[in-house]
């Protein structure tokens, strides 16, 4: 009887290990858990390791940018909020937060435009998918008018409407789309100063405060040519920039 | 003679008495406002003397009107005429008793009649009406004083029977201020009345605003003057009255300086830059708007206002400095909010009082919601923003699912219960959904509210407390993750296969669009040849049976290009494909003669039987050859 006891408790804490181990919402409380206990560097560790597993859930970038808020560290807070957005432009939670983490880094917080409004409303994956559907089925109207033995001016002019809604869909979706409009953008996460050349005794162009937003044209050794809020291209330190979708996430400084 | 005089006069007068006895009573304005004397005049005509009229004041119930004697007139008229041969007399006498009548607070009221005893007689006299509208700014007196009250705090300007200087001796012109207390709080708004009294005769002119302020005080910037016609002391008035309100900033006495109205009066006379020879000329024909000009200055008296701290006891912890009287009503909107909807709660604060300095209420039991600072918005019902009604919308959004929204809180110093007044607000029933969220205390918003929020607050813009809470679950994963499905292998390799498709496809869809073409235009014409070979059979016409045969022949041709059209020139087909001379040269007389009878006039009518057999043997012959 006991021998039977003891091996259901045994496997019971094998399952709950494998749980706390495997299980992503379970890897996911249990960095809320450490959270709440305001052990934050464990917290910002384990939401980390899940983004780096592969999750692509808002909530996991929401609270990793909170950890990293707690630490002390805005301008990776800003990044993650960020990413949130990227996966979720209805976020109201992360958006609200990277406007306060922006007014307190002195960077003006990203706006609410027509793209974020969309956004809002249907997914731009929802969007380019119904878009590419219109536009095939558009052109396979107009391709079975033109190509009929007989005149199909009613089924021509429905095809070529149809194929310019899908093609517009797919323009919106391309052009609002935060994930491809965030591609080459990083975020100086320490302040730093671009140069007009990738040395140290380049002219100084500008100082680059924290948080603030850069789109990476070029990189050479450990300088990335960025184009500056001034309007001007710069060298800067490509360890003072953090990309805000990389392949993958790397440890912050 | 003197005798028959006095029996004649005496006659007369018996004659006027008898003749028609009436007391009439008169109102100057059916209609007043509060504070605006109206004179009331009871006319006894052709009675003995009344010896029992009310003096000094009539009671009127309901306390609301202060009604004083001003005094009594005596008219005797006499007039004679004939008519008729008749004498005729009009003597009248008019004893006139007047009151002056001053409405206390808004209301109807009815003035009622009395009975007095003229020469042994009782007359009754007539009620008079008088309706009491409130001025723009007018506060009611406060209903329950409070108990060894100095004064009663926020009540109405005291409106006194008669100004409190000037005008017993008809003097031009004086001001006076009228102050709603003598003592109020620090940040409490005390409405003030800046009268202005000019006798009715005075040709004025240019009439400026007068300046209102002083140190320890604020005061509402003064407006566009009432102007109202007012007896003092039987002497007519014309009246400005500026509202403001004052609010003091410091405790201890503060004095409110004189207050002066410049202007201009036309005096009769010469005016400036004439000789003062012409001055009794324009003395005796004065011109309208031509005179003596004369600066003058309307001042008022100087007032003291005692200032007292607010009371530190019972204060609640949310008192914000509001100070009066007011009241809480609080809406929702919508009812049903999705993920992320706002819901608007809007908290209006209504009544009398420091609008101005007013925080907005506080809310409570707000866990689970992510609260904004709120949108106000005042509206005021009176001239001075003394009363009004303030509107507080706060933009909730759900962190979870909440079945009402929060309650709230307002607290303020009401001057007529000298003590603090909390007023609150139930939770209003909703439906909204939210995420869900941890409960960590110290991710939790503080309530926007609780700070003080200036009039201008940014509408729904987010607290600058803190970052939101964390989420509580993971929630439902990004489809596409970071790649953008515009982006995906899987949806690139689709676009492109299809797109390969359609290009491997052209030359297919070229062959079959080219196959079917030519299948509907040979179906087109063998419909020519099937009609064409109905009619060879069957008319009679010679015409139409050899455009049959000519069409037959053509479509016969045309066939074999499989396209209707294709042969434009039929004997030059025909020589080029029949290679007998014979069947060619037959073949073409069937063209001819069909040209020659439908173009040359030649003879149609009937058609021999051996002719029909022989041309349908011909274009047999013809189609089994080139089928």
């Amino acid at each position: 009887m006991n021998k039977i006891f003891l091996g259901l408790l045994a496997s019971l804490f094998a399952s709950s290990l494998f749980a706390a181990t495997g299980d992503p919402a379970a890897r996911f409380e249990e960095a809320n858990r450490l959270y709440a206990e305001k052990d934050y560097a464990e917290a910002r560790n384990s939401y980390e390791q899940l983004a780096l597993d592969g999750a692509t859930n808002p909530a996991v970038f929401l609270n990793l940018g909170h950890a990293e808020y707690r630490l002390g560290r805005p301008a990776l807070a800003a990044i993650n909020y960020r990413r949130a957005l990227a996966l979720d432009p209805a976020d109201t939670a992360a958006r609200s937060s990277l406007e306060h983490v922006q007014r307190e880094l002195g960077q003006p917080a990203p706006g609410m435009g027509f793209a974020e409004v969309v956004g809002k409303y249907i997914s731009y994956d929802l969007l380019a998918l119904i878009g590419s559907l219109l536009f095939w089925a558009g052109s396979l109207l107009v391709v079975f008018a033109v190509f009929s033995a007989r005149k199909q001016t009613g089924l021509l002019a429905l095809g070529v409407f149809v194929a310019l809604v899908g093609a517009t869909a797919v323009a919106v979706s391309w052009a609002g789309d935060s994930r491809i409009a965030l591609e080459h953008i990083s975020v100086v996460v320490e302040e730093t100063e671009a140069r007009s050349a990738p040395a140290d005794n380049g002219q100084k162009l500008s100082d680059l405060k924290k948080g603030a937003p850069v789109r990476v044209i070029a990189a050479r050794d450990d300088w990335s040519l960025v184009r500056l809020p001034i309007g001007v291209d710069g060298w800067i330190k490509s360890a003072a920039l953090q990309p805000v979708l990389p392949a993958d996430l790397p440890p912050s400084p | 003679m003197d005798m028959r005089f006095l029996r004649f006069a005496a006659a007369l007068f018996l004659l006027s008495m008898a003749a028609r006895a009436d007391v009439v009573t008169q109102i100057s304005r059916p209609v007043a406002q509060v504070g605006q004397p109206v004179a009331l005049v009871y006319r006894f005509i052709n009675t003995p003397e009344p010896e029992n009229m009310p003096e000094p004041s009539i009671f009127v119930p309901g306390d609301g009107l202060a009604i004083n004697f001003q005094g009594a007139n005596r008219q005797s008229n006499f007039s004679f005429g004939f008519s008729g041969g008749r004498i005729q007399n009009n003597s009248e006498s008019v004893i006139e008793f007047n009151y002056s009548v001053t409405p206390l607070r808004p209301g109807k009221f009815t003035i009622p009649g009395f009975e007095v005893r003229a020469g042994g007689q009782q007359i009754r006299t007539k009620p008079a009406v008088l309706e009491v509208v409130a001025p723009a700014g007018y506060v009611p007196p406060a209903t329950v004083p409070p108990p060894g009250a100095a004064r009663q705090p926020m009540q109405a300007l005291p409106v006194p029977p008669q100004p409190q200087r000037g005008g017993a001796d008809g003097e031009a012109f004086f001001g006076e201020l009228v102050m709603g207390a003598k003592t109020a709080y620090v940040g409490e708004v005390v409405p003030v009345e800046l009268r202005f009294y000019f006798r009715g005769d005075l040709p004025l002119s240019n009439l400026q605003p007068p300046t209102f302020g002083g140190d320890g005080f604020t005061a509402v910037p003064l407006g566009e003057p009432e102007q109202t016609e007012q007896m003092v002391s039987n002497t007519p008035y014309r009246v400005f009255t500026f509202r403001s309100a004052i609010t003091a900033v410091k405790t201890g006495e503060i004095t409110i300086p004189q207050i002066k109205m410049p202007g201009t009066v036309i005096s009769a006379g010469a005016p400036p830059g004439i000789d003062a020879f012409f001055d009794q000329f324009f003395r005796n024909m004065p011109i309208p708007g031509m005179g003596r000009q004369e600066q003058i200055e309307v001042t008022t008296r100087e007032k003291v206002l005692q200032v007292v701290p607010l009371p530190k006891d019972g204060r609640p912890a949310n008192f914000s400095g509001a100070i009066g009287q007011f009241t809480l009503e609080a809406t929702a909107t919508p009812r049903k909010a999705s993920v992320g909807e706002p819901v608007t709660l809007q908290l209006s604060v209504s009544g009398r009082g420091n609008f101005d300095a007013m925080a907005s209420p506080v809310l409570t039991a707000d866990e689970g919601w992510r609260t904004y600072a709120p949108k106000e918005d005042f509206t005021k019902t009176d001239a001075i923003g003394f009363g009004g009604s303030k509107k507080f919308d706060f933009n909730l959004v759900a962190r979870s699912n909440r079945t009402a929204t929060p309650g709230a809180e307002f607290s303020y110093f009401d001057p007529s219960k000298k003590g603090y007044v909390t007023l609150t607000s139930a939770p209003i029933p909703i439906d909204a959904a939210g995420r869900e969220t941890a409960g960590s205390d110290q991710d939790t918003l503080p309530p926007v509210s609780a700070a003080p929020a200036g009039p201008q607050a940014a509408p729904a813009a987010p607290s600058a407390d803190d970052v939101a809470s964390p989420a509580a679950s993971m929630g439902k994963a990004s489809a596409f993750g970071f790649v953008p499905q515009l982006r995906s292998p899987w949806f690139l390799r689709i676009n492109l296969a299809l797109l390969a498709s359609f290009a491997l496809a052209l030359p297919i869809l070229l062959w079959l669009r080219r196959r079917a073409f030519k299948k509907v235009q040979t179906a087109d014409l063998e419909k020519t040849l099937r009609q064409a070979r109905a009619t060879l059979q069957q008319t009679s016409d010679r015409s139409e049976f050899y455009t049959a045969a000519a069409n037959f022949l053509q479509a016969q041709l045309e066939m074999s290009h499989s396209q209707s059209g294709s042969v434009p020139d039929t004997v030059a087909e025909l020589q080029r494909r029949i290679s007998n001379p014979i069947e060619r040269r037959d073949l073409e007389s069937i063209l001819a003669r069909r040209d020659e009878l439908k173009y040359g006039g030649g003879a149609g009518g009937g058609l021999d039987p051996e002719e029909r057999r022989s041309v349908a043997a011909l274009l047999d012959k013809f189609a089994a050859h080139h089928e």
